[in-house]
């Protein structure tokens, strides 16, 4: 009894410590604009910002721009997780094909997303291919490393169990590394699909004719301050729903990793 | 008469290690015929290559000269026939205790076959009740007890325990050791157990191999020949106990902590 009512005090503290600073921010944020310390085409009110919000998603705007986006993000990501963990798993299990792309990776990796764009929409066009290659190669990274280094840290002394058993290759493959990577690999698919979130964005503000980015793009270039913050916001609350979501389905699936 | 037939045979057996500078010499003419079904101990400081030799015996690691042969056939690659319990139970965290030992099968029996050999094997240990418990949730002396029984799942003629109990506490320890007795008794394998415990030695085997340190040669082989199970405070025992003892001092480095062997 006494135990779960620390518990509970220990989680609503925990709560409203991590809801303070955002609340700070938003509180001052109205001060100011009420305030007249910042101009509302800058750093519109927070409540003019809110009900922009809420037509926008009333008159099925938002909606439409944000599931065009979910769906390009979805596809450019099932697309770099599979190329991941695929490729990642050859590199890892075969020193050959390891040192066929090492050095492809070495080259490729550290080309920053942005800079793929322009490449992307000569080779693929305008439309949703190019689009789709950029949160592919996004989210394709982070799937590949952390595949490969989850692979490769496989614990040497469960190895051995497995050889003194006689236990074959595939065996091996299967039943120890795999499992034994598999937190690692979830770990990059999280970051995957953050990342794929901000390729999705990025791409869209370049060049597209719909979408979250295309939105806030746009409301820029009509001067619609208000809009660009809904619009930002929206990332940023879809970006958190999909990592928490991603993190508690990761606890219930791998709970073997979690120490209690 | 009962004829004595030889299962394990360590002929001339040095094993070295490179290292940057030159080579490592960590065992030295290791010369060792174990029976059938005999229990044998093999003690010493740590460091003096124990784990080494195992590891030797199983075929993880070749021998640098010297032959290790498993009835009349040279061991060149581990095989099933040859069962082995770590220091650390090992286990695979993301398997339950059933799905562990049930690893541990790797002749092709059928499916009932399986289902009635991990059942029998959970019992053995006495882990009933905790079929689907994940290894994170059992206590170290459990986990020791899972890591025995997928060894033994396989039915392996020769056990090697490496320091098995070293990492429990002591009223633990004693209880798996009269658990490792009554098994040997039950199922009369061969068993090599390496242990730098003196009195679990000398508790459990039929001989005793003791071992210098660095580099690790036979310095004596102890029979011991006390009825079991055997007490632990009898006069017997406790001379044997020191003359072990004894070897094992004269021969310790001095950063060697004599509690260890008390
Ligand atoms: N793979 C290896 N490479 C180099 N040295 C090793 C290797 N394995 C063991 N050794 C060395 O051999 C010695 C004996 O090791 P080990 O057999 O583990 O001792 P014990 O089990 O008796 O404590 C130690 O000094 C250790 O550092
Ligand atoms: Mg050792």
């Amino acid at each position: 009894m006494n135990t779960k009512n620390t518990n509970n005090r220990k989680k609503i503290t925990d709560i409203l410590l991590s809801v303070a600073a955002p609340v700070v921010i938003v509180v001052l944020w109205a001060f100011a604009a009420s305030g007249g310390l910042v101009r509302t085409a800058i750093l519109p009110a927070p409540k003019t910002v809110a009900s922009t919000l809420w037509s926008l998603s009333e008159s099925g705007k938002l909606w439409r721009d944000m599931s065009i986006s979910i769906l390009r993000v979805l596809r450019g990501f099932v697309c770099g997780a599979i190329g991941g963990t695929l490729i990642g798993s050859c590199m890892a299990f075969s020193k050959t094909v390891n040192r066929i792309l090492g050095t492809m990776v070495s080259i490729l990796r550290p080309i920053p997303m942005l800079a793929w764009i322009p490449i992307l929409i000569l080779w693929l066009g305008i439309g949703e291919n190019s689009k789709t290659a950029v949160i592919f190669i996004g989210s394709f990274w982070p799937v590949l490393l952390n595949t490969i280094h989850g692979i490769q840290s496989t614990d040497p002394k469960l190895l051995e169990v497995a050889r003194i058993l006689e236990k074959k290759r595939s065996v091996l493959i299967w039943k120890v590394y795999l499992p034994s990577a598999l937190p690692s690999i979830f770990t990059g698919l999280r970051l995957g699909i953050s990342s794929a979130w901000t390729c999705v964005v990025g791409a869209e503000m370049i060049a597209a004719t719909s979408g979250i980015g295309y939105m806030i793009h746009y409301a820029r270039e009509l001067a619609q301050p208000a809009r660009v913050y809904a619009g930002v916001f929206c990332i940023g609350f879809v970006g958190i729903l999909i990592d928490k979501g991603l993190l508690a389905l990761q606890k219930r699936l791998l709970s073997w990793s979690y120490t209690e | 008469m009962e004829q004595k037939q030889i299962q394990l045979t360590i002929q001339n057996v040095s094993k070295k290690f490179r290292i940057d500078k030159g080579t490592l010499s960590v065992l030295e003419d290791i010369s060792l015929e174990i029976e059938k079904g005999e229990f044998i101990s093999i003690v010493g400081t740590s460091g003096c290559g124990k784990s080494t030799l195992l590891k030797m015996i199983i075929g993880l690691d070749p021998p640098t000269e010297g032959h290790i042969r498993i009835d009349g056939r040279e061991v060149v690659k581990p095989a099933i026939d040859c069962g082995m319990v770590f220091q650390e139970a090992r286990l695979f965290p993301w398997l339950t205790v059933r799905e562990n030992i049930e690893f541990g099968i790797t002749r092709p029996v059928s499916g009932g076959e399986r289902e009635r050999l991990v059942r029998q094997h959970i019992e053995l240990v006495g882990l009933a009740g905790f079929e689907k418990a994940l290894p994170k949730q059992l206590s170290g002396g459990m986990q020791q007890r899972v890591s025995i029984a997928r060894a033994l799942v396989n039915h392996p003629d020769i056990l090697l325990l490496d320091e098995p109990f070293g990492a429990l506490d002591a009223l633990t320890r004693i209880n798996m050791q009269n658990e490792v007795l009554k098994l040997w008794e039950h199922e009369k394998k061969t068993m090599v157990l390496v242990t730098h415990d003196i009195d679990e030695a000398v508790f459990l085997s039929d001989r005793i191999i003791v071992l210098s340190s660095r580099p690790g040669q036979i310095m004596d082989k102890i029979e011991v020949t006390l009825p079991r199970p055997r007490e632990r405070s009898s006069d017997e025992f406790l001379k044997i106990r020191s003359k072990i003892f004894k070897y094992l001092m004269t021969n310790a480095d001095e950063s060697v902590n004599i509690d260890q062997y008390l």
